[in-house]
């Protein structure tokens, strides 16, 4: 196995890492998921999920579930299912997505106690929206979109405070979280996958180089 | 590199334990200068903080994030 976390890695409100891997070396017919759980040091497989996606659109997780949602198998999928935490058994939700594009993973983050999604819903909309996620109904609704297209350098959305700064590397945006408002901030070039937020800094790689940029300075 | 992955066990539960998934300094990782990096991905969560890159999982410790270049 190349990469651990070819397809995706996210946080999870139990404290974990969810990890989905996809590595077509081994031939692998479907992504391989894992739970890590950083407090014993353990990763552990998860069962495969139903519809056999190697590219979701959706991936998040709650308090009781992680959720699998659309995506790429052998053709696009609509179905959405979610993995029961305390019960390990995958369940498949009554409402299916929209044809959406594959290729576009949306990418979700927590802020203030729920549960918010950034990226391009739909390849039929270049523009990039952030939706919030209803833990009732569990679908996501549109909070606002933005007249910004392509998708994020990074793996997740990089908050800190009340600040959503949205990096794509050469034109990059700060939108409060409180209004919604955006502000267009400085260039970073090219930049890749990898960021690390602690407390008003942050790292990011630039061709082989690690990079620090001070989130007092972007604007 | 034994990464401890056991292909033998791909439908099983545990693949990889903490002894297979050796912990490593962020200033390790930034002197490889290694363009893999880039497909690496960076997990945070209150406190804590993971970098995931090839078969590691690294453990960015607080002390090591205040790292200025």
């Amino acid at each position: 196995m190349s990469n651990l976390a070819s397809t995706f890695a996210i946080s999870s409100p139990n404290g974990k890492v969810n990890i989905g891997s996809h590595d077509r070396d081994y031939d692998w017919q479907y992504i391989k998921l894992y739970e890590f759980d950083g407090g014993i040091n353990q990763l552990t497989e998860l069962p495969r999920v139903p519809h056999g996606v190697v590219t979701p659109k959706y991936v998040y997780a709650t308090d009781q579930y992680l959720y699998i949602e659309g995506g790429l198998a052998d053709v696009e999928v609509t179905d959405r299912y979610r993995y029961n935490l305390q019960t390990g058994i995958w369940e498949k939700l009554a409402r299916t997505l929209p044809l959406t594009g594959y290729n576009n993973a949306m990418k979700p983050f927590p802020y203030k106690g729920g549960l918010y999604s950034f990226g391009q819903v739909n390849l039929d909309d270049p523009y990039n929206s952030l939706q919030v996620f209803n833990p009732i109904s569990e679908v996501w609704d549109l909070v606002k979109k933005f007249e910004k297209n392509g998708s994020l350098a990074t793996n997740e959305p990089l908050l800190i405070g009340n600040d959503l700064y949205l990096l794509y590397g050469w034109e990059n945006l700060k939108v409060d979280m409180r209004t919604y408002e955006e502000q267009k901030i400085t260039n970073l070039g090219q930049i890749a996958g990898f960021y690390l937020c602690y407390k008003r800094a942050a790292f990011y790689f630039q061709f082989g180089d690690t990079l620090r940029f001070d989130t007092d300075l972007l604007i | 590199m034994n990464n401890g992955y056991d292909r033998s066990r791909h439908h099983g539960t545990v693949v990889m334990t903490t002894s297979t998934l050796p912990y490593m300094d962020l200033f390790s990782v930034f002197k490889t200068k290694d363009y893999s990096l880039n497909f690496g991905r960076a997990v945070s969560m209150e406190g804590e903080a993971y970098f995931i890159w090839r078969n590691q999982i690294i453990n960015l410790m607080p002390q090591t994030r205040s790292l200025n270049r």
